[in-house]
């Protein structure tokens, strides 16, 4: 019942998102602004994952919305606004990425620098041990492919699931699963090898 | 299942992974039970699915930290700005510009024969050609504002500098300066569906222009209330004072004007106002502009921005108000608190003026309720902070800003819907009989 109950919220969530692009496409420029105030903490989110921690998170949110302004009158409704939200998203994060490998890779921003907030909701007691294991986590996930790490961050990091996954990158759900496999294959590797593994293992189902 | 097996008869890694994965949408895990059995066995795979619970734990650590509050805060801001200074292009269907386009060149043909056959004299074409440039010209040209009622004494001074009392039907023509009368406290001067401005005494509002379409107006002097009608996107409302522009998407506002630039603070406790550096009516946005909303306070004083919540003064309450007409409440201020000093007041509509829920909730939270001293006694401006509560009404926001924008996220309608099939049904047909 939770479950179909879910899928009517999404349904009408994904009616209102089309209704609204309608609005936009029809001329009305506020329709835009709701779309912002719907999903930018989710474009921020996807955009977080995918480069990591970065100065330039903010600069990505506003490009992708740039870029939606631009694009949204090609937006046909043949697949739900969110999936198409997070492929612009991703598309930009990527280009943020290549900007950044020029200048040197992901431009590091220390947690103590970051929200302390969100610090205080991911209950890590010892800031520097934290801000060492997020830096090397991210320079781990610099040493594979793109491809696989978006797909790693968005699985595992973003909690999206294998079919948007494979809608957001174009591909097919076989080919998200084979990405994810080596991903993680190669991440794990790479960790293992690196001595970063925690000592011991928080109480959490993921 | 034996491609995911290792040789000594383990499941491999990426099988343990999806084990430990909750969601299992992978596919790999047919029977728990069975994994389960095989990992309480066996201590090579104990060993490493304690690793992998470790690798786990890594990157449930690694949810890096987001934006801050003030980042969103100019995020916000931002794209506030961007949407309503886009005008988006209106769509039109490809078929549309295919028929414009056979239109036209049907047209240029019937023009080529036209004028093979009966060329018209050239004495005549020269007439219609003049007459369609005055029409465009007409057409094209804003209509220059008109004063309507004029309450109290204003005295207004043309180009030519010879100040004349103003009466109602009077052109706000480019460049007129208004003044009140000698003497007079102040004076209202309404007009009609687009402003209403209460000056006073001893103001001097310059008109930069008064159109149809943009109303300009520089404080020269002293103070000036305006009440704004709202404004289509493409209307504008500014006063400029001094170095500084305040763009009010709104009721009304207060400005208020004295010696030289000291520091500049913009208040606004309902709505928005957009304050930047500017010192013509029409230039671009400026690098320093900002778009102060509801709770948010600007400040600039010695070369430096500030930006944060209204944190209540007793300067910004020792600011004396102009007289204000009994029973409304302003809702928003800017406050250039030094010498200089400007004040813009957003009127609240009349159902908001009979809202008791504002003042209560204020006065809940602790908020600062305070009124500014006005110059007669039944003057109302209240502060109000933005309250908690109004936070927990986000949800009933959208929902109104949605039914604002028409849209409801209501299934579509079933005929429509069928309309649609049998569209779509006729083009499967259309498409099998051309096959």
């Amino acid at each position: 019942m939770a479950a179909v109950q879910f899928q009517d919220d999404r349904a009408h969530e994904d009616r209102i998102d089309k209704q609204l692009v309608a609005a936009y496409q029809r001329g009305n420029s506020h329709a835009l602004a709701e779309l912002y105030r719907r999903h930018s903490r989710r474009v921020e989110s996807v955009a977080r994952h995918v480069i990591g921690p970065s100065s330039e998170l903010e600069d990505i949110v506003q490009d992708v919305f740039i870029e939606l302004q631009r694009a949204l009158y090609k937006f046909r409704g043949d697949s739900r606004f969110t999936t198409w939200l997070h492929r612009v998203t991703v598309n930009v994060a990527l280009q943020h990425i290549r900007k950044g490998k020029r200048k040197g890779w992901l431009r590091w921003v220390g947690i103590d620098e970051a929200n302390p907030r969100t610090q205080a909701s991911v209950r890590i007691d010892n800031q520097i041990e934290a801000r060492e294991t997020v830096k090397i986590l991210y320079e781990v996930l610099g040493t594979i492919t793109e491809k696989k790490r978006v797909v790693f961050a968005l699985y595992e990091l973003e909690g999206m699931s294998l079919q948007d996954i494979a809608a957001t990158v174009g591909t097919s759900v076989n080919t998200v699963k084979s990405r994810l496999f080596h991903a993680r294959r190669e991440i794990f590797s790479e960790v293992k090898r690196r001595g970063v593994l925690p000592t011991h293992m928080l109480q959490v189902i993921k | 299942m034996t491609e995911h097996m290792t040789e000594r008869g383990c499941p491999t890694t990426e099988v343990w992974m999806d084990f430990l994965d909750a969601r299992s949408e992978t596919g790999l895990v047919a029977d728990r039970d069975l994994l389960q059995d095989h990992l309480d066995g066996c201590a090579n795979c104990t060993d490493e699915v304690d690793e992998l619970q470790r690798f786990n734990t890594l990157l449930l650590r690694s949810r890096v930290p987001g934006l801050s509050d003030d980042q969103w805060r100019v995020l916000d801001e931002r794209m506030e700005m961007m949407g309503s200074e886009y005008v988006p292009p209106p769509k039109i269907a490809t078929k549309i510009y295919f028929g414009m386009a056979m239109a036209a060149a049907l047209g240029l043909f019937a023009v080529g024969v036209w004028h093979l056959v009966y060329e018209a004299p050239a004495v005549e074409r020269q007439l219609d050609r003049v007459a369609a440039a005055n029409m465009a010209s007409t057409v094209a040209a804003p209509e220059t504002l008109r004063a309507g009622a004029v309450d109290g004494s204003i005295e207004l001074a043309d180009a030519q500098g010879s100040w004349r009392p103003l009466v109602t039907g009077t052109k706000l023509a480019s460049d007129a300066r208004l003044r009140v009368a000698d003497g007079a406290k102040s004076a209202r001067l309404v007009v009609p569906g687009h402003f209403e401005l209460r000056i006073a005494g001893g103001s001097e509002v310059r008109v930069l222009a008064a159109n149809s379409r943009n109303t300009w107006l520089r404080l020269r002097s002293g103070e000036v209330a305006c009440q704004v009608e709202k404004r289509r996107p493409n209307q504008q409302f500014k006063v400029l004072a001094g170095q500084f522009r305040a763009s009010v998407v709104g009721t009304e506002f207060v400005v208020r004007r004295g010696g030289e630039v000291a520091a500049v603070s913009v208040r606004v406790t309902e709505g928005a106002v957009r304050v930047d550096e500017a010192d013509q009516p029409d230039s671009a946005p400026s690098e320093t502009t900002t778009m102060v909303r509801a709770g948010n306070r600007w400040r600039f004083a010695s070369g430096r921005v500030e930006f944060g919540p209204i944190v209540p003064t007793a300067q910004a309450t020792a600011t004396p108000a102009v007289e204000e007409p009994s029973g409304d409440a302003a809702k928003a201020e800017v406050h250039w608190p030094m010498r200089k000093n400007v004040v813009v007041r957003r009127r609240a509509p009349a159902r908001d003026t009979a809202d008791t829920n504002k003042p209560a909730v204020a006065a809940q939270t602790g908020q600062p309720v305070s009124a500014t001293p006005a110059a007669k006694g039944t003057a109302k401006v209240v502060e109000i902070r933005l309250p908690a509560q109004w936070h927990d009404k986000a949800h009933e926001e959208e929902v109104r800003r949605l039914e604002k924008l028409g849209v409801n996220g209501a299934e579509p309608d079933a005929k429509k819907q069928a309309g649609a099939n049998k569209k779509k049904s006729g083009a499967n047909k259309k498409k099998s009989g051309a096959k």
